[in-house]
């Protein structure tokens, strides 16, 4: 053990210490705060370091001894945190200073340098008995290239355990290709040293961007059997070993973009890819399936091959494609076998041709975009009686559809539709309204015509008697023209009341006339005045009694005209 | 001050619907400069936003099934190319465009074709949607009643006759007035949205599979429970589907 830092407090000391100063790349080393006889648990800030990765800790424990010299009672207790810390590059790097409170004291501790050399370098004397490596087959590959990254472990001793945590491969899709259950050990020479060697794991990794991309180291706690000790016979746990933290190197991979195309086609494959395809029948009958397959094999991502979105001849019913993805059983690199199988079914008879099917890939090795295709095949179709019955096939009209396009979109201004809107528009409205309107037309020109009509004669009738006066006033003084005022004046009032037109009324017509729309009495009297008219041309009468018979009709016709209805 | 309330009133009725013509005046523009420079997915997007405000047009749907036909989604273009038709029966463009669409559709069904007294039938009766044939009906009265008044006034025999002649063409109208509406409100149609869609017997998960149907197929739709939809073919099956696997027809 290493002291490095000791410092003495009130009631104690508290010592920063590492396990080595001299490490290999990927080797760990152990840093202990220990406080010894400090009433309270050291409080330790572990400072950010750049040049270290903190795989564990701080695992804390502590211990008390008692001791009795003399009478005298002598406790010592003793408190214990430890860190694993793994150095991320190599050279001469430093675990800076530490923050550590103990009570109500604080102290900071003096850097701590260490020297990491890289494996390569190593001298016999300073050899790691055990170390993980970790190395990719391509350190330059293209986007989308298979890089097989593998992990080995080297050792000297006997190793008990290994577990591994590795890390995220951020900037690859990736895929375990072997990842053994036991450690299959093999002997061989590294740099001029005998070890042992299995492979822990193989995974392929795939760039899914280019430029610089980091593999972070994987980190690995292996149990490593302790030589000095030997194994009790009757111990229940078997022999006892030590777990030792460890990583690997860390790896820089400069991601090459792959070149552009030319012919514009897009592909994301990259590998080493062939293609065919077969059909198991190319003479049948119309409607009849056939199966129609494409394989393509080879080296790659073969998740990233898919050409399930082939244009197929209108002529042919095609169903959704049945893909089958076999993987290489090997597993030395990621690969297989992918096999698409569509179902085809022609729909017309005659030669239908189903075209060469490309496959476009970049070939990381040839460092070039290649094309590959299958053959073209030829279906003769021949027709079948039973489908001509119910043909459930394509009508002419539909046959003579088949290859061309949509028609253009329509750029004239929308009408737009409320869509909530039901059957009745203004348009609707309008014709009903005129429609009502047309129909009612004669009703309303009688309506009107006969209310016209009406109030015409109202009025005639309300200006009868007014007429009447007139014609009686007009009359002169001798008798005969006085009687004849008075019966024009009452013809005139008959007709305006009624609204006839007649010219002459006998005495007896108009009595019946008056009777009928006069309740009173009156009549009668009218009757004598117009007899006397009627008797004047034979029997003279004076102009007094002519004169008091005008005013006389005037009273009457006042009174006939007040009671008619 | 009585005009200014007459104005104010006007503005509050009509400055909100102008505010959602003004709407979607813009998705549809929109839409069409995002279809010329064969952005399809978007211009689906800005036709699509117009429908859920409650708004179309034939121009709209036929565009729409167009974008949709583009994208090489099947359904949706039969979907929009049927509405448009919906509209407007007439609409030549959206027909041709159907057929084409129809070329896709997995599931083909071809019916014994009907009469033809019952072609012509139907071909007169499809020719128009329900709106129009009320409109038609409704000109046909007025023209009616004009003849009626004319007859009228004029006595003529001629008028007597023709104003005869308009009132059967008057009860030919009226009926298929009635009839397109009851087929409009009776048969209520959908397409089929999903790639496959199994059919089954019962309006659960769990029910017998009968049959399955392919995108784009046109069903008859019998009832709707909950999430499920009672389907028919155009040969008599049926079943029920879930409802996101089917599109209506409106």
């Amino acid at each position: 053990m290493c002291l490095t830092t000791s410092l003495i407090l009130a009631e104690g000391t508290v010592n920063v210490t590492v396990d080595q100063r001299r490490v290999n790349e990927g080797d760990s080393i152990t840093l202990t705060v220990s406080a010894k006889n400090v009433q309270n648990d050291p409080d330790v800030s572990l400072p950010k370091m750049q040049d270290f990765k903190v795989v564990s800790g701080p695992n804390q424990s502590s211990s008390t001894n008692v001791q009795f010299i003399n009478g005298k009672m002598n406790k010592n207790s003793t408190i214990t945190l430890i860190w694993t810390l793994i150095p991320t590059k190599t050279g001469q790097l430093e675990i800076p200073a530490m923050e550590i409170k103990a009570g109500k004291q604080s102290f900071t501790s003096s850097p701590i340098s260490i020297t990491v050399s890289k494996r390569e370098n190593n001298q016999s004397e300073s050899i790691s008995q055990f170390f993980v490596e970790a190395e990719v087959d391509n350190n330059g590959p293209y986007r989308g290239e298979q890089v097989i990254l593998t992990y080995t472990l080297y050792t000297k001793v006997d190793v008990t355990s290994f577990d591994d945590e590795l890390p995220r491969y951020k900037g690859f899709w990736t895929e375990e290709l072997f990842s053994p259950k036991n450690l299959q050990l093999r002997e061989i020479q590294k740099n001029g040293n005998r070890f042992y060697a299995a492979t822990i794991k193989k995974i392929a990794l795939f760039p899914t961007q280019s430029g610089t991309i980091i593999i972070d180291p994987m980190i690995a706690v292996i149990g490593v059997r302790e030589k000095q000790q030997r194994w009790n016979d009757f111990s229940l746990f078997g022999p006892p070993s030590k777990k030792n933290t460890i990583s690997t190197n860390r790896l820089v991979l400069e991601v090459q973009p792959l070149p552009e195309r030319q012919d514009g086609k897009i592909s994301a494959v990259v590998g080493n890819w062939n293609i065919r395809s077969g059909i198991n029948a190319t003479n049948m009958k119309q409607d009849e399936a056939v199966t129609f397959q494409i394989i393509i094999n080879g080296t790659g991502n073969i998740q990233t091959v898919d050409i399930s979105n082939i244009s197929f001849p209108n002529e042919l019913e095609v169903f959704e494609p049945e893909i089958q993805t076999k993987e290489n059983p090997l597993r030395d690199q990621l690969g297989g076998e992918k096999k698409f199988e569509w179902v085809l079914i022609p729909r017309f008879t005659g030669d239908i041709y189903i075209p060469k099917i490309q496959f476009n890939y970049f070939d990381p090795k040839e460092a070039k975009w290649l094309t590959k295709s299958t053959t073209r095949h030829r279906l003769k179709v021949s027709p079948n009686e039973k489908v001509a019955i119910s043909s459930i096939g394509l009508s002419k009209e539909e046959v003579a559809l088949v290859g061309k396009d949509i028609r253009f979109i329509d750029e004239s201004h929308p009408k737009w539709r409320d869509k909530n809107s039901g059957l009745v528009t203004s348009t609707t409205l309008t014709f009903l309204l005129l429609s009502g309107m047309v129909f009612a037309f004669p009703h309303a020109n009688n309506f009107r015509r006969r209310r016209v009509e009406q109030s015409s004669g109202g009025r005639q009738a309300r200006r009868a008697l007014k007429l009447a006066f007139t014609i009686l006033d007009s009359a002169s003084d001798t008798p005969e023209e006085i009687f004849n005022h008075i019966y024009r004046a009452v013809v005139s009032f008959i007709n305006h009341k009624t609204g006839s037109k007649k010219v002459e009324y006998s005495t007896g017509e108009i009595m019946e006339i008056i009777q009928s729309y006069d309740k009173t009495e009156v009549y009668k009297e009218i009757e004598q005045i117009l007899k006397r008219g009627e008797a004047v041309r034979f029997a003279p009468i004076s102009s007094q009694d002519a004169q008091n018979d005008l005013l006389e009709i005037k009273m009457l016709l006042e009174k006939v005209n007040n009671g008619w209805s | 001050m009585v005009g200014r309330r007459i104005i104010l009133f006007i503005s509050i009725i009509t400055i909100p619907v102008l505010a959602v013509q003004d709407g979607i005046l813009v998705h549809y523009g929109n839409g069409m400069d995002a279809y010329r420079k064969g952005q399809y997915d978007l211009a689906i997007q800005e036709f699509e936003s117009i429908l859920s405000k409650n708004f179309d047009s034939q121009e709209l749907y036929y565009n729409l099934g167009n974008a949709f036909y583009r994208v090489g989604n099947t359904a949706g273009a039969i979907w929009a190319f049927e509405s448009c038709l919906k509209l407007s029966p007439t609409h030549s463009d959206a027909k041709y465009n159907l057929k084409l669409a129809n070329l896709k559709v997995i599931d083909r069904m071809d019916l014994p074709e009907p009469p033809i007294y019952l072609q012509w039938y139907l071909s007169i009766k499809e020719h128009f949607t329900p709106s129009a044939w009320v409109n038609i009906t409704l000109f046909i009265f007025f023209i009616f009643s004009i003849m009626m008044v004319a007859s009228r006034m004029t006595s003529s025999l001629l008028l007597h006759n023709i104003r005869g002649s308009i009132l059967v063409v008057f009860f030919v109208s009226l009926f298929l007035t009635i009839h397109t509406i009851w087929t409009d409100n009776s048969l209520n149609l959908g397409i089929i949205y999903s790639t496959k869609v199994d059919v089954r017997s019962e309006p659960n998960p769990f029910s017998t599979r009968l049959f399955e149907v392919h995108e784009g197929l046109r069903v008859s739709i019998n009832q709707t429970i909950n999430e499920w939809v009672d389907i028919e073919l155009m040969d008599g099956k049926t079943g029920w589907i879930e409802n996101d696997q089917i599109r209506l027809i409106r």
